[in-house]
């Protein structure tokens, strides 16, 4: 009898064991899914050959120099593939990183995510540590005709927190501890070098 | 109905159970507890804190629950709490029902997969039905008659 308990307890606790190992697994692996992006930080194709995942922070340096890259492999393979942009403000180093995205979605809900996000990338040294950065983010704003009154309200609505916030949490269970880290066709690629070889290496494949 | 239909009968008793646990816990999982735990909070029972620590341990013990039942280890005990987490999933969505809460991702199975109340608690007493048998006679093809028959032949 005691042989049988000890028998079981024992299998329950392999099983067990390896359960939780195989999850953490999964949880990192790069081929499990993220959900897509709002249809306003999606770019490319709609039924794209190659897909990746952007996470960036908009105060980001190299953040900036892959987004000129992403742009021109857009502007020649806008066919065949999409971008879904996620945020990851990197909060402990750049304070304002958060608002900027949030800013940036509710731009995008007035249909200029894509305008307003290269206008934060080209300006970040003005407004990344600058306490007054909504007066930044006003003149952005005028700049591309947005309302900007209607994005301060948008920038104080929980559920556009939320979304920019599940983002982080997604990154955070991928493991991403630099930005920005890209997942093309499901490979992780970190920074504007290894996505460039990665999309030469599937565009030799796909395209 | 002949004694190996109704061996195959309690045996799938025990494997759906375990295999939905285990795959509302996967599928939670794979997400951030903070999405599970935005789900919870809109039960109005728990909130905050309290919620995303909810949503951290919920899923685990779904999966570990899954896992075990399938394997068929300490079948009755497993199907007896397995029926006990679902009772509460129903408590919590009766309530919700009740409440005229409005919850569009009932959170079961993440945030990708959502039934409406009603089809879930329909559901959950589907799978309660299935662990009343499980408890009865889920043994047959399980680890526990594994282990059970293998010290009886050694004696």
């Amino acid at each position: 009898m005691e042989k049988i308990r000890t028998a079981k307890f024992f299998s329950a606790a392999i099983l067990i064991i390896l359960t939780t190992f195989a999850i953490f697994r999964l949880r990192q692996s790069d081929s499990s899914s993220h959900p897509p992006s709002p249809s306003f930080r999606i770019a490319g194709a709609k039924k794209p050959k190659i897909t990746i995942f952007e996470y960036s922070d908009f105060a980001c340096p190299a953040c900036a120099a892959a987004n000129e890259k992403l742009k021109t492999v857009l502007s020649a393979y806008g066919d065949k593939i999409q971008i879904n942009f996620k945020h990851y403000p990197l909060i402990g180093i750049h304070r304002f990183s958060l608002d900027a995205a949030v800013y940036a979605d509710c731009a995008g809900k007035q249909g200029k995510f894509w305008e307003f996000a290269d206008i934060l990338f080209e300006n970040r040294e003005k407004w990344a540590n600058n306490e007054n950065f909504k007066k930044e983010f006003e003149s952005y704003a005028k700049k591309i005709s947005l309302n900007f009154p209607e994005m301060e309200k948008c920038h104080a609505d929980l559920a556009v927190l939320k979304e920019v916030k599940s983002d982080i949490s997604y990154g955070e269970l991928k493991g991403i501890d630099a930005t920005p880290t890209f997942f093309i066709n499901g490979k992780r690629a970190v920074g504007g070098g290894q996505l460039i070889n990665e999309l030469r290496r599937l565009a030799a494949k796909e395209l | 109905m002949t004694e190996k239909a109704k061996n195959i009968l309690y045996l799938f008793s025990r494997l759906i159970p375990g295999a939905v646990l285990l795959y509302a816990g996967y599928i939670k999982l794979m997400s951030p507890a903070e999405e599970f735990a935005y789900a919870i909070e809109s039960y109005k029972i728990i909130s905050g804190r309290a919620a995303l620590y909810a949503a951290i341990f919920f899923p685990w013990l779904e999966v570990y629950c899954g896992i075990l039942l399938i394997s068929g280890l300490f079948v009755k005990k497993l199907s007896a709490f397995a029926a006990a987490v679902f009772i509460f999933f129903e408590l919590l969505l009766a309530q919700a029902f009740l409440r005229g809460l409005e919850i569009k991702d009932c959170g079961c199975f993440g945030a990708a997969h959502s039934n409406s109340l009603p089809v879930e608690m329909a559901l959950n007493i589907i799978w309660l039905s299935l662990l009343f048998l499980s408890f009865k006679k889920g043994t047959f093809f399980s680890l526990d008659s594994y282990w059970e028959n293998k010290f009886k032949n050694e004696k």
